[in-house]
């Protein structure tokens, strides 16, 4: 299979992000989830792994009507754990800068 | 015409769920299936340690992995000595590398992790049927993806 570690960072994330709407009772615990899914699929394969697993969120979002369940999403805790996990990467690895300037 | 799920609109009516129509499995058929994913593993086992690497894409993974071992560079993935990877940040590359680094430099030290995430794909998936529906129906869910093409593909790097 091709990437391995990116099908299992989007897979994370349509997991917990369907148990985060439709479980309360572990809410925040899988809203977590969906945000180190999201950090496994950047570490995998850059920053395209929020656009592969938005699309199907999205149309799922949008054929059930269902956009007030994005509001279940733990924001506030959700994304600075995204970027503990994610940001510390990109300036350790020399020449990363000059590479987007090329 | 938009059809709200009934998942959803007992979140926003507060009602109970409506019943979902379900099954149950004998235990033969349970032991059956089980069965048929243990010998799943092992033929996945033997083939990720039998088979060779022949696939290009394969063989470019398991060297940037191997020289990431060999440099000690754990941030840059290389491409060749002091030329660094670009396609794809570290983590599989990681992966590879420990991989190497525990069962020696090898197709099987590289691939073993990656199958390991794929069984963490396959428990995620059991994972997730078992809370909407149970743990039967997460059991014949789970066999229906393991033995799928690409998920059987040997070459686990490429």
């Amino acid at each position: 299979m091709t990437d391995m570690a990116l099908v299992l960072g989007a897979t994370l994330c349509m997991v917990a992000f369907h148990i985060n709407v439709v479980e309360a009772a572990s809410r925040s615990r899988w809203g977590h989830l969906f945000f180190v899914g999201l950090a496994i699929g950047i570490l995998a394969k850059g920053p395209v792994a929020i656009v592969l697993t938005s699309i199907p969120i999205f149309l799922w979002l949008l054929m059930g009507n269902r956009w007030s369940s994005l509001a279940f999403l733990p924001r506030k805790t959700g994304i600075p754990v995204l970027a503990t996990l994610t940001l510390p990467w990109d300036p350790m690895a020399p020449g990363n800068c000059a590479y987007s300037q090329r | 015409m938009v059809t709200v799920d009934p998942e959803l609109q007992y979140i926003r009516e507060r009602k109970a769920p409506a019943p979902v129509r379900t099954f149950k499995l004998t235990s033969i058929q349970q032991r059956f299936l089980f069965g048929f994913l243990a010998t799943l593993l092992g033929i996945r086992l033997v083939l990720i340690f039998w088979l060779p690497i022949t696939d290009t894409n394969e063989a470019r993974y398991a060297e940037i992995a191997r020289k990431m071992l060999e440099t000690g560079d754990w941030i840059t993935p290389q491409f060749d000595y002091g030329v660094p990877f670009w396609g794809k940040p570290p983590l599989h590359t990681w992966f590879s590398a420990i991989g190497m680094k525990v069962f020696d430099v090898g197709h099987f030290g590289a691939r073993l992790p990656i199958l390991l995430l794929s069984f963490a794909v396959l428990l995620l998936c059991f994972t997730w049927m078992r809370r909407q529906r149970g743990s039967d129906q997460a059991l014949v869910g789970v066999t229906v993806l393991a033995p799928s093409v690409l998920f059987l593909d040997p070459q686990l790097l490429s």
